[in-house]
């Protein structure tokens, strides 16, 4: 069984000043399940509706209508009048901010979850001494306990932010964009070293993020969200390789869109007939011949040649238009027809401008979007 | 019984859970707060609205008719207008020219004009226009016997008279303006005289047609505030202008108390005048305030301000800085020092001079009246002090943080009291407290109550400015961690918000040892605070005492102040 289950959420803010009596969906009708040990990721431009899916769940926001379950318990449900205050749900959180409490210091901000529990629940001086050390030893802070936490770095701030979210054991660990405010080299540490105790721990994870890049890297499961509803969710590389609309082809990396018309059907796939010509794609979705489509295809999926000979399916000809060295790759804007398309190759690969090159579209690397989304 | 109980027993638990959600701690703190926040800024002005509209039962303005219609109502007017317009233009002119030449160009002596500006903060009102009567008396006043008449002939300048008021105010006020438009220009940007500059503007160009008109809203805000604070001055036209008989409204409401039957209605009628005006100056400047955002003069980024060189003007300018302040600072606190050590009050001279003594100091300390003004400031001033500022952490958490419905009313309530003058509000509590007899009259509640009142607005910005400080996250992430409100405020937003309290605190105990407006009415005999004895010993022409006492009070706010600024309050421009 799904540890959380959202089902049917929805969030409306009141609309500005200009627009009165309108309220201003941030999220519609959202459903999600994540299971127990995963990482979870809510993936999505600003304005999404992902932060405020998470708020909801944390329970700093209260939503209009759905069910928020976690672990068999029922932490929100407009039905049945349900609402358990933010600080009864037993929910970790990283913030974005990071919100460590500047007048304390790192031992005292990751006592101060365990100080304020219930009388009953409270641990003896000695345990949460221990508790709190080794949940620092854990984010490797032990040596810093008594540091101010305003003295800390911005590394050592977000894993204070952790270890205060984990010290209380919770069932579910909410994270908000942790990574943004890091600088890249030590995004891209981070980003491993909290994937790694995501997966030492077992820890369930919520984690909003705008960064398509962290979503692949670290999920379990991606929800891709656009103006509060889910867009797609499903494994980062079934997100990436078979996006479903053009929103999250475009949002998750690089694509090219061609549009064309559906010629005839395939084994596996269709052919498309595009004004630059013809190519076979892949899909189990249903399409008539004659229905307009956009075949989305990835730049690093289309390779290059000078070698002009043999066209078919998959094969066209075109003209290089612009050749930028970006390091590790090299990417050509290539005119076919009136059409750019956009290639990127390895940095072996490097044709000069106006010169006629061939591309060969992988096959198996492009998707076929219903046209109009 | 016990089948009935039994009975009863699962209605009530299914109530009381309903009844525990709303009788949270955080719900009851602050539903309490609130009530008394409103009450506070609401009750005086109703009851006075009521006192002097209702008369048996019936609307009226009879008491109008009887204000109005007494000897010299115009002139009472006309003087009113005259002083504060008059000693607006004083304290514009002296503070915007004094803040230019510190805030934008390379005049040395800067310190000095800052530790001027605190003038007002250290010595209270009332020892300000005293010791300016000890310079300025056409019979005693150094100046006069010093200055003016060997210049002059033998033709005094009369200090008991419109201009005198308006030159002693005026001097009061110009710190305010100087603090205000420091502000101002440096929250300029300067890019935008630079480019007027690059334009191929001439600098006085520049200053007439790109500096003013940018500062022009701040000015215009700082005239009406000035206004006001005139218009609310009690001390100068007390202690100046009762010897002729120079009526104003503030002089004429204590005077229609002190008759020998004491006017109420009267009282209030012109308390009520006085607040319309006031309260028309306060609007203006509020909405003067959002305009001015619209404005976008004050973009909240830190600029460093070009300085212009003054060349040649260096010299004349600094010597104008040293000028004001060896007249606004050195002036009148040597000349309270000297009075202090005379048995008689006497002009300095040779004589004067070498009988000075300390025999006052220990004389006022030994004086019981004097020591209980002392305890009984101390009361009143912690106590509001620490009842403003306990209020205010929790009102303004509810303006800032929560979405109350009713957080803006909570919020225009306690910044109401802003708009009135310390005897207006000594006149609608005393109408008050005289009706509802609970007991407070004649006690030093009545006046921990005015203090609570008319400082709640200073508290209120204190508190909410550093509560926008304080990110909303960190309020989140305790609650994340399983504290609820009481853990949450007390541990978080409390220990953050410290350091604004504590700097509110202080400001409002400094300002409260010489509140003078609504203590001279609702004062009684034995409860005196200190201001009130420095008020009653003038009154009584024991020139040389209340000098002691006044230099004693001045280094004791000089110590309070000196702390404040220890603990980075930036106190000066709460002021206006």
């Amino acid at each position: 069984m799904a540890l959380l289950a959202v089902s049917e959420l929805v969030k409306t803010f009141p609309g500005a000043r200009q627009e009165k009596h309108r309220r201003v969906l941030a999220v519609d009708h959202v459903s999600l399940k994540v299971d127990e040990g995963e990482l979870f990721t809510l993936l999505g431009p600003s304005g999404c509706g992902k932060t405020t899916t998470l708020r909801s769940i944390a329970g700093l926001e209260t939503p209009d209508e759905g069910t928020i379950t976690v672990a068999g318990r029922v932490l929100f449900s407009s039905e049945r009048r349900i609402r358990v205050p933010a600080n009864e749900r037993g929910l970790g959180m990283v913030f974005q901010s990071y919100a460590i409490w500047p007048h304390m210091n790192v031992f005292q901000n990751v006592a101060f979850p365990l100080e304020v529990l219930p009388r009953g629940r409270r641990p003896r001086r000695a345990e949460l001494r221990e508790r709190v050390e080794r949940v620092l030893a854990v984010v490797k802070l032990g040596e810093l306990a008594s540091r101010d936490a305003t003295a800390l770095s911005g590394g050592q701030q977000q894993r204070l932010a952790l270890a205060r979210a984990l010290v209380m054991e919770p069932a579910l660990l909410l994270l908000d964009e942790p990574l943004s405010n890091l600088d890249a080299k030590l995004r891209e540490d981070m980003r491993f070293e909290l994937k790694r105790l995501q997966r030492e721990l077992g820890i369930t994870c919520v984690y909003v993020t705008h960064d398509q890049t962290e979503a692949l890297a670290m999920s379990n499961e991606v929800a891709v969200m656009r103006d509060g509803r889910v867009e797609q969710i499903g494994k980062p590389r079934e997100i990436y390789e078979s996006p479903q609309t053009r929103f999250v082809a475009d949002f998750i990396g690089t694509s090219n869109f061609i549009d064309g018309v559906v010629e005839e059907k395939r084994a596996d796939g269709y052919l498309v007939r595009t004004e630059q010509g013809r190519l076979e794609v892949p899909s189990d979705a249903s399409h008539a011949p004659g229905d307009p489509v956009v075949v989305s295809a990835r730049p690093e999926h289309i390779t290059l040649s000078t070698d002009l000979n043999g066209a078919g399916p998959n094969r066209w000809r075109g003209r290089v238009a612009v050749r930028s060295f970006l390091g590790e790759v090299v990417d050509h804007v290539v005119t076919v027809g009136g059409c750019e398309i956009r290639v990127r190759c390895n940095s072996t690969v490097s044709i000069p401008a106006e010169t006629d090159v061939t591309l060969v579209f992988n096959r198996e690397a492009c998707t076929l979007i219903p046209a109009g989304e | 019984m016990a089948q009935t109980a039994a009975a009863l027993r699962p209605r009530l638990s299914a109530g009381s859970g309903l009844a525990r959600r709303l009788l949270s701690a955080r719900n009851l703190v602050v539903l309490v707060v609130l009530a008394i926040v409103a009450y506070l800024g609401a009750v005086p002005l109703g009851f006075l609205l009521w006192q002097t509209f209702v008369r048996g039962g019936h609307l009226t303005v009879a008491n109008f008719r009887g204000a109005y219609t007494s000897v010299g109502i115009g002139t009472m007017v006309g003087n009113s207008l005259a002083f504060a317009f008059g000693s607006t233009a004083v304290a514009i002119a002296i503070g915007s020219v004094l803040a230019y030449l510190i805030v934008r160009t390379d005049v040395p002596g800067k310190p000095l004009m800052f530790a001027a500006s605190l003038v007002p903060l250290i010595i209270p009102g009332i020892l300000h226009t005293i010791a300016w009567i000890f310079v300025l008396d056409p019979n005693i006043g150094v100046a006069n016997r010093w200055v003016i008449e060997p210049l002059d002939g033998h033709r005094p300048f009369n200090v008991y008279s419109i201009p005198g008021m308006i030159v002693i105010e005026g001097l009061h006020l110009a710190p305010l303006v100087f603090l205000l438009m420091v502000a101002a220009f440096r929250s300029m940007d300067p890019a935008l005289e630079e480019s007027a500059i690059m334009s191929g503007a001439s600098l006085p160009t520049v200053f007439r047609r790109v500096t003013l008109p940018l500062v022009r809203p701040a000015l215009y805000a700082a005239v009406l505030i000035m206004v006001v604070r005139g218009l609310e001055s009690f001390e100068v036209p007390s202690v100046v202008g009762l010897r002729y008989h120079i009526w104003v409204f503030t002089s004429r409401i204590w005077q229609a108390l002190n008759d020998a039957v004491p006017n109420y209605g009267q009282a209030g009628a012109y308390a009520m005048s006085l607040l319309v005006l006031t309260t028309i100056g306060v609007l203006f400047q509020s909405q003067l305030a959002k305009r001015a955002r619209a404005f976008q003069t004050i973009t909240g980024k830190g600029f460093r301000p070009h300085a212009v060189r003054l060349g040649a003007w260096r010299w004349p300018a600094t010597a104008l800085i040293g000028l004001y302040f060896l007249i606004s600072v050195v002036l009148p606190l040597l000349i309270l020092l000297y009075a202090s050590t005379q048995r008689f009050y006497a002009p300095p001279s040779r004589a004067t001079l070498s009988h000075m003594s300390l025999a006052n100091y220990p004389f006022e300390w030994r004086d019981p009246v004097i020591r209980h003004a002392v305890l009984n400031s101390l009361y009143v001033g912690v106590g509001a002090a620490t009842g403003v500022m306990v209020l205010a952490a929790v009102a303004s958490w509810v303006v800032v943080r929560t979405r109350l419905p009713g957080r803006y009313l909570v919020d225009n309530l306690a910044f109401m009291p802003l708009a009135i003058p310390g005897l207006v509000l000594g006149v609608a509590l005393l109408t008050i407290y005289l009706r509802v007899p609970i007991g407070i009259y004649g006690t030093l509640w009545i006046l921990f109550m005015a203090y609570l009142t008319r400082y709640m607005p200073y508290g209120m910005r204190y508190a909410s400015t550093s509560m926008f400080q304080i990110g909303r996250e960190l309020e989140e992430s305790a609650q994340m961690s399983g504290a609820g409100w009481w853990h949450t405020f007390r541990r978080i937003v409390l220990p953050l918000l410290a350091p604004g309290l504590v700097a509110g605190w202080i400001y409002i105990v400094i300002v409260s040892f010489r509140e003078l407006g609504s203590s001279v009415l609702l004062y009684s005999p034995g409860k005196e605070v200190l201001s009130i004895v420095i008020w009653e010993q003038w009154r009584d022409g024991l020139l040389t005492e209340l000098s002691a006492l006044g230099v004693m009070l001045i280094g004791a706010l000089v110590v309070l102040v000196a702390v404040a600024y220890r603990l980075g309050a930036r106190i000066g421009v709460r002021e206006a």
